[in-house]
């Protein structure tokens, strides 16, 4: 009568800590972001790379394209740290060979990150343009920044 | 007249009084006479004497020398490699435009250089590795 109560005790114990577990990660909020990212360049922009960092509070879940049609190849991103959920920072970089009339000068959308961000503050977005060329392959001078779109 | 008689400031001994002339001879032998035996033992004494110590100094050069070259070498080495401005150089072969440092820069050059006609297969590769998340550290 002793074991089979102490047994009764220790499995309502395990439960009542699997109900604890499922609330606290039923309490975490989470929700989902696009953050679009932009660079301002007064020469047609060729090729770029940026880096944006959510401090530990995103996840990567997917990455869409610029404006620009010259743009045709899908950009570089670690696509497989992206696929295992484990992309918290993303690095992404494109190039085009399109002639520089086509290209974009002035602020353009080079590329939206799809996130899934946790917590009921937003991340603390860092982003960082690593390089940025003209058609002639030249390193240029240029400006990045984000705008952020979220919803549930 | 022989030598002896001879003094440094030209004057003989006929010049000079007899006394004086006996005082400096008396005063002439009081000196000690340095044979040349002696002297050329003192020479290779002294000699002897500066060849070890140059030994010496020669041989705590090469004790140290090996080392402090070695460590001005990697000294200047660090110095090249990360730059006197603090910006990292990457000496590697994936500098393509030799920047000093590996970026989406050099995987277009490549591609500019492929779409004249030279294809190059590192291209794809260049991209993917210059955004992998494991090949780079977070700037946080």
């Amino acid at each position: 009568m002793t074991c089979r109560a102490a047994l009764v005790g220790l499995l309502a114990a395990l439960f009542a800590g699997a109900g604890d577990v499922g609330a606290q990660q039923n309490a975490a909020p989470s929700s989902f972001a696009v953050v679009d990212v932009f660079i301002d360049s007064a020469e047609p922009l060729a090729a770029w790379q940026f880096e944006l960092d959510g401090g530990g509070a995103m996840q990567v879940v997917g990455i869409e394209g610029g404006d620009n049609p010259t743009f045709r190849e899908p950009p570089f991103y670690d696509r497989a740290a992206v696929d295992r959920g484990a992309a918290e920072r993303i690095i992404i970089a494109s190039y085009s060979l399109g002639e520089p009339a086509e290209l974009s000068r002035g602020r353009a959308r080079v590329a939206s990150v799809h996130v899934r961000t946790r917590g009921l503050e937003p991340p603390d977005y860092q982003l960082r343009l690593v390089a940025a060329g003209a058609a002639d392959g030249r390193p240029i001078d240029a400006r990045i920044s984000f705008g952020l779109r979220t919803g549930r | 007249m022989d030598d002896s008689d001879r003094d440094p400031s030209g004057l003989t001994h006929d010049d000079l009084p007899e006394s004086i002339v006996a005082r400096m001879r008396r005063a002439d032998r009081s000196q000690a006479i340095v044979d040349p035996r002696t002297d050329r033992a003192v020479l290779d004494a002294a000699r002897a004497q500066f060849a070890a110590r140059h030994g010496r100094a020669a041989a705590r050069r090469a004790r140290w020398a090996l080392p402090l070259g070695a460590a001005a070498a990697a000294v200047l080495a660090a110095w090249l490699v990360v730059g006197p401005f603090g910006g990292v150089r990457v000496p590697s072969s994936d500098d393509v435009d030799g920047s000093g440092t590996v970026d989406v820069l050099d995987v277009f050059a490549l591609a500019r250089a492929s779409a004249r006609g030279n294809v190059d297969p590192r291209v794809d590769e260049l991209g993917a590795r210059i955004v992998s998340l494991a090949a780079t550290r977070s700037p946080r």
